[in-house]
């Protein structure tokens, strides 16, 4: 057969071209050849998804032998004869379970996304770099004492890490690594002060000044000052005040809405860039946390608990990982860390458990500055001194490392700075400056009683500031909101931006220990936190923020049902976290109903205001997954907050809104002008107007969305979802529209997105045996293919609690109750 | 008989397939279809032989990892999803992939030597066709 030249060129442009799909990305599919490889490709990720019965690893750097025992529900129990060695074994399993996680979750905080992902991340890796973290996290890492146990455990946990790294064959690199065609990096020690800084991110860069500057800009200070008060209008302190048997209000008459302030208006801009929040949304009031403790005098067994319930955005793999780490003699704590953090973020040992929420504290602050040259500054005026600005290239590199972008940093002694309209301004936040939160911890984990703890926390650990909860064995409790408050010069006010030209300007300082909102072994026998405003105002030290960060419906329920009961379970407290009652319904529903029958009276009712306010006087005001009026509620809810706040509107979206203490002390002024609708001028609205029209028109709504009320399509699981994305948004590789119990201001909030919610919920006794329950939305493994990815989902769901194995030693962890064993020994 | 050889060279193929992949990674089947296309002489239909070869020998790994216990429908399913086809669907993108390396390479092995030293075409029957 002659030879066939047309046969030779397609086969060797079939060949190339197949070749190209194996070893280019097409589009957002990555590369055929290293995806599709059996063998090394994301087939072999099920070769990974369950951990091997038995395994034995040589670390180098490791002291002695470390023995990792896992639990029924896949929980690592090291076993080690030294601090660091555990906390090596702590590194190598986060990484064995949660490797992607540790590592796209430091490039996020790092703002390094764009080497793993490409420049499409490039907006997202902006953020923390302008905001000046990494640089923070370089002088917080050289500022460790070398010899210091948190750097001693910080180097270890990435020794652990980077052992188990090195140890991977391509075909046992998580499955997201091979959907990116991207292998994981080597994990440095700053990275953990990175994740830290994350944290302190995510909790302490809510400014209230900025929903403030946004009212102002719209109706003037006077009545901004009104909707948006420094302090809540309804008061449950989590620092139990002398005299009060329960609540107060402190209901002021809200000044009506005034003329525009315009310097607010660049006030409000600048804010924006720094916040980037959405002003209408409801995720500040859901992202949220709720803790509560209770004196032997008022629990059955005669013992204190503690229940722990940070909210956050909830992910798969979870934010957290349980662990259980023994040193005989030295430590023996049980908790969840965030992977990348070698410590014990909330938990307990033999004598003490503990954990916290988000104090939201005004940290921020920030400064108009004097500069040499407005284009390209190199100076900023200090008293009259022109002092030279630090300038850091930022340099923004690929997944080739080739630079795609830089941005020039510049930073005065109070912190980054950012030219906003015309104008140099910086900033100067505490999550920023020196401190040792790792060490706080540290030593937390050593703790015996809950003075040792309160006093360990707060030597090191300073931002973000956190509620501190604890309860020892001897029966004692405490609270205490810890971190460094601002002292600032004048009115102590943070709703402004200062002259930087003046150090008198500067903060003078922070809150002396003392005076942080505190209380050891109340009198009342129980201590709750739910981001409230932790104290009066008459006990207040200073300005400490605004009422618009401290949602109070939560602590109210917490409040009501702890007092209520003085023989409290811990079943009581793990019926307590998902109680769907709530002091919100409580007291708007009886303003809707009386409306419908005064709008009625005046002539101006209507069948379907009747009949909405019929089914709304039906509801028994919680929100249970089979709940069939909650959904008419939060519909007359939102419409209610639109048509009062009409006027914090601006192009047609609402650019602040009032928390709902401050429309529940609206509700006691009926006649005031913030219930006019301004978009019908020839009437003036009055409270029951407006409540009328909404419930109204929420039934209408809810009667077209839905369908009839009875027939099921109102029922809350139908409403309501949780979503928890997978941390790169792959739909398959996540658990969405959950159905969940709970609304706005119940203690398990639910957001419209549903990304928000409890991510870690535990119950400790504190008996002679210390008892712990606990689950979180997700599971050990970070593998989507391994059936411990979303394990506890289902008891999260249901609002269960599982038993937490808290063994001495090895021998009460028998085989029988032993998934896995790992051995790691010193390399020979 | 024909179809018999035809057979095992497919599996003799698959199994050098599966070798070369677990040493050396996918791009080593398109070199072992070029090798055995440029030196079977005794065939041609090389780029059917090896692409099923191929596809078998990718089977045959992750045959052998599911005997392990890996759970390999989950990953169809899974990164079918991510890739928003169903999990047969995925599956099959993987096995063509690895028959269109090899087959190409291999028909490109024939017909480079063809053309390099104006050998003539094979001997062996098209097994469907039967001894010419």
């Amino acid at each position: 057969m002659p030879p066939k030249p047309l046969a030779l060129i397609l086969s060797a442009v079939a060949l190339a071209g197949t070749i190209y799909a194996g070893v280019r990305p097409v589009g957002p599919i990555p590369p055929l050849g290293a995806l599709l490889d059996p063998v090394n490709g994301v087939w072999a990720a099920a070769g990974n998804a369950v951990l091997p019965r038995s395994a034995t690893v040589r670390i180098p750097q490791l002291g002695g032998p470390v023995e990792v025992r896992y639990d029924s529900r896949g929980v690592p129990h090291i076993f080690a004869t030294t601090e660091e060695d555990a906390y090596r074994a702590l590194g190598y399993v986060v990484a064995r379970d949660r490797l992607f996680q540790l590592d796209i979750q430091t490039r996020a905080a790092s703002g390094r996304l764009t080497e793993l992902v490409g420049p499409r991340a490039l907006e997202l890796d902006e953020s923390p770099r302008q905001l000046g973290m990494p640089r923070a996290a370089e002088r917080k890492l050289a500022a460790t004492d070398p010899s210091s146990a948190s750097r001693r455990i910080l180097d270890a946990y990435a020794e652990g890490i980077n052992a188990y790294i090195d140890s991977l064959a391509p075909s046992e690199y998580p499955i997201e690594y091979k959907l990116l065609n991207a292998r994981p990096e080597r994990w440095h020690a700053i990275n953990s002060i990175h994740l830290l800084n994350r944290m302190g991110w995510t909790l302490a860069s809510g400014d209230p000044d900025h929903m403030f500057a946004r009212a102002a800009a719209l109706v003037g200070d006077k009545a901004a000052e009104s909707v948006f008060p420094q302090h809540t209008p309804i008061e449950e302190p989590l620092q139990p005040e002398p005299g009060w048997t329960g609540p107060r209000n402190r209901f002021e008459q809200i000044a009506v809405p005034g003329a525009p302030d315009s310097s607010a208006v660049e006030l409000s801009s600048l804010y924006q860039r720094f916040q980037g929040d959405d002003p209408s949304a409801e995720s500040h009031t859901t992202f949220a946390s709720n803790n509560w403790a209770v004196a032997p005098s008022r629990t059955k067994g005669g013992y204190a608990l503690l229940a722990g319930d940070p909210h956050l955005e909830l992910t798969l793999p979870s934010i957290w990982y349980e662990v259980h780490l023994v040193v005989p003699g030295k430590l023996d704590v049980y908790g969840v860390t965030i992977p990348g953090a070698p410590a014990v973020i909330i938990g307990f040992n033999r004598d003490i458990s503990w954990t916290f929420t988000n104090t939201g504290a005004d940290v921020m602050d920030f400064y108009r500055e004097t500069v040499d040259d407005s284009a390209n500054p190199k100076q900023y005026k200090l008293d009259g001194q022109w002092l030279p600005l630090i300038t850091r290239i930022e340099q923004y590199r690929d997944q080739a490392s080739k630079v795609i972008h830089t941005d020039t940093m510049r930073y005065t002694h109070r912190g980054p700075m950012t030219h906003e309209h015309g104008q140099w301004i910086s900033m100067r936040w505490t999550v920023l400056e020196p401190s040792n939160e790792l060490q706080a911890l540290y030593d937390a984990s050593h703790a015996h009683n809950t003075h040792e703890f309160q006093d360990a926390i707060a030597r090191n650990f300073l931002s973000p500031t956190q509620n501190m909860l604890v309860a020892d064995r001897s029966g004692s409790i405490a609270i205490r909101s810890t971190g460094h408050f601002p002292i600032r010069p004048g009115d102590g006010n943070g709703q402004t931006i200062r002259d930087g030209s003046m150090s008198a300007s500067d903060w003078r300082g922070f809150w002396p220990v003392e005076k942080y909102p505190q209380s050891f072994d109340p009198k009342q026998g129980f201590l709750a936190s739910a981001n409230q405003e932790p104290e009066a105002p008459e006990s207040e030290y200073g300005y400490l923020g605004t009422d618009h960060d401290y949602e109070v419906w939560r602590a109210l329920r917490i409040n009501q049902l702890l007092r209520a009961n003085a023989q409290v379970t811990p079943e009581d407290m793990i019926r307590y976290q998902t109680d769907p009652s709530s002091e919100r319904a409580d007291v708007f529903v009886p303003y809707f109903i009386a409306a419908a029958r005064i709008e009625s009276d005046r002539g101006r009712g209507d069948a379907t205001l009747s009949s909405a306010a019929a089914l709304l006087a039906q509801w028994d005001r919680t929100y249970s997954l089979d709940n069939q009026r909650a959904v008419l509620f939060e519909t007359a809810m939102k419409l209610l907050a639109d048509r009062t706040w009409d006027e914090l509107t601006k192009n047609g979206a609402r650019v602040a809104t009032p928390s709902t203490a401050v429309l529940a002390e609206l509700m006691t002024q009926p006649t005031n002008a913030w219930w006019d609708d301004r978009r019908t001028p020839d009437t003036v609205e009055d409270r029951d107007d407006i409540l009328a029209q909404s419930l109204s028109t929420a039934y209408k709504i809810v009667l077209k969305t839905y369908g009839a009320p009875d027939a099921g399509g109102w029922r809350w699981s139908r409403i309501r979802f949780t979503n928890i994305y997978h941390l790169l948004h792959i739909p398959a590789f996540s658990a969405l529209n959950i159905p969940v119990p709970g609304g706005v201001g119940t203690l398990t909030p639910s957001s419209g997105s549903g990304h928000f919610g409890p991510s870690w919920r535990m119950v400790v006794e504190m008996g002679p045996e210390v008892h712990g329950w606990g689950t979180f939305p997700g599971g050990q493994s970070g593998n989507p293919l391994s059936p411990r990815y979303k394990d506890h989902l289902a008891f999260w769901e249901q609002g269960k609690l599982q038993p937490l194995m808290f063994p001495r030693t090895r021998a009460e962890l028998p085989g029988a109750a032993t998934s896995a064993t790992l051995k790691l020994e010193p390399a020979r | 008989m024909m179809t018999l050889r035809f057979v095992a060279r497919i599996l003799l193929v698959a199994v050098v397939c599966a070798v070369a992949t677990r040493w050396f990674g996918w791009m080593s089947l398109p070199v072992v279809g070029f090798i055995y296309g440029a030196t079977d002489r005794r065939t041609r239909v090389h780029g059917t032989i090896v692409a099923f070869g191929s596809a078998l020998g990718w089977l045959a790994i992750l045959c052998a990892e599911a005997a392990r216990g890996a759970d390999m429908r989950a990953v169809a399913e899974q990164v079918g999803a991510v890739l928003q086809v169903p999990g047969f669907v995925f599956a099959l993108i993987t096995f063509v992939f690895a028959a269109l390396l090899g087959g190409t390479a291999a028909v490109l092995g024939a017909r480079t030597t063809i053309a390099m030293f104006n050998f003539h075409d094979v001997q062996t029957p098209h097994p469907r066709l039967g001894s010419t």
